[in-house]
């Protein structure tokens, strides 16, 4: 199949001219030429990035959960070879998933994290055991790509030894009239992956 | 006339759409391409109280003290760039006290997306792909990549092109920067230009 697609680029890319040629004493134009655009800062990118952090993310979506809330778009990237953790680490950048295991879900419980928790977990997972965890919103087990990507897990805040919560702000998406206007905080002692007592623990994973 | 024109410009996209696909291996060794991953799980869990938790990955490697890396954040999910810039103090501080695992932080950059991009998603609900659970990232997101590529732009602007960058995606972030590195962000798009005298 590459081997196709190489043959196909070298075709094109050895006929192009010729078509252009073409087009130009069909159109009697004095100058035509062309641009490749939009690839410059991605190839750039691909041979300086370094690493590769997630925090929080889901890195799988089980054929057994009850909605696909990405409509596919995460299936496709856990498919596609070129976005696997083996072919990052061959272009030189060290892969790091960081997941937390803070939270409990459950819909037996008078606390409301966990309440909000469960119905996140049941949806993404298409189950709910009674030791699952995550950080409130993604439950671990899809927190982590495959290896050669690292898993780090973080429990706790080093400070406060609160649990590690998803984000330390409530996005508002109906805010519309200022589109760049901050999120909601949280309070203080709501601990997430960017809190001070929780981020040296993953960010030495930066290369 | 004009109809072999349009033949051209389909014959210079399809091109391109190979020409991707064909850059997607390029850069790495023949034999990854076809390799499949046969190395057992590591998961590293860190407490509070373990700062240097051990990790057999083969991955692993050290940072150089002196090296310099410039950080390219991810948002989740209708969050703003201005919602990061608590990580951004807090990495700074941590560099600061002690830590000599972490490298020197360069330029800092959120992908500049305000919440109102997000309703771009809107654009699939209508089709068949949406219904089937198929969409296609490019289509979908080109919009999130082109707010990372221009904070990537301000980065390799500020700290030259060879700049060391980290991603960091939080939540639907960190799928959509797999997305990006491994090329579902990118057009190859051919334009032509005329200029007749």
């Amino acid at each position: 199949m590459h081997g196709l697609c190489v043959y196909l680029f070298i075709f094109v890319v050895l006929h192009s001219h010729l078509f252009l040629c073409m087009a130009n004493f069909i159109f009697k134009t004095n100058k035509l030429t062309y641009y490749r655009s939009s690839t410059a800062v991605f190839r750039l990118t691909q041979q300086q990035c370094t690493s590769l952090i997630t925090i929080g993310t889901p890195h799988s979506s089980p054929a057994d959960a009850l909605v696909d809330q990405t409509r596919g778009l995460l299936r496709e990237v856990a498919e596609t070879p070129s976005c696997s953790p083996q072919a990052l680490v061959d272009l030189g950048i060290d892969v790091t998933c960081v997941g937390s295991s803070g939270v409990a879900g459950s819909f037996f419980s008078t606390n409301v994290e966990e309440l909000v928790a469960a119905s996140s977990y049941l949806p993404l997972m298409g189950k709910l055991s009674a030791d699952m965890k995550g950080d409130g919103i993604v439950p671990l087990d899809l927190a982590f790509m495959e290896p050669p990507a690292k898993r780090v897990v973080v429990e706790e805040c080093s400070i406060t030894g609160a649990p590690v919560r998803h984000a330390h702000v409530v996005p508002t998406p109906w805010n519309l009239i200022d589109g760049f206007a901050p999120s909601w905080k949280l309070p203080e002692d709501f601990v997430s992956y960017v809190s001070e007592g929780v981020l040296p623990q993953w960010s030495k994973y930066i290369r | 006339m004009p109809r072999t024109f349009s033949f051209l410009i389909l014959a210079l996209l399809h091109g391109a759409n190979a020409f991707q696909s064909a850059f997607q291996g390029v850069g790495r060794p023949v034999a990854t391409l076809f390799s499949t991953t046969t190395a057992g799980t590591d998961t590293v869990v860190e407490t509070p109280t373990t700062t240097t938790a051990s990790t057999t990955s083969t991955a692993t490697s050290t940072t150089p003290k002196n090296k310099k890396v410039s950080v390219l954040l991810c948002p989740a999910q209708f969050c703003v760039p201005q919602d990061y810039q608590e990580l951004f103090e807090n990495l700074r501080n941590t560099r600061a006290k002690d830590n000599d695992d972490l490298p020197e932080i360069g330029t800092c950059r959120v992908a500049e997306l305000p919440r109102t991009e997000w309703i771009k998603v809107a654009r699939q609900l209508p089709t068949r792909n949406f219904f089937d659970a198929t969409l296609n990232a490019k289509q979908t997101l080109d919009w999130y990549f082109a707010g990372m590529e221009k904070a990537l732009s301000e980065i390799y602007a500020e700290q030259g092109t060879d700049a060391s960058v980290c991603i960091i995606g939080h939540s639907i972030g960190g799928w959509v920067a797999r997305a990006y590195l491994g090329g579902l962000g990118v057009y190859v798009l051919f334009c032509i230009i005329f200029v007749k005298e």
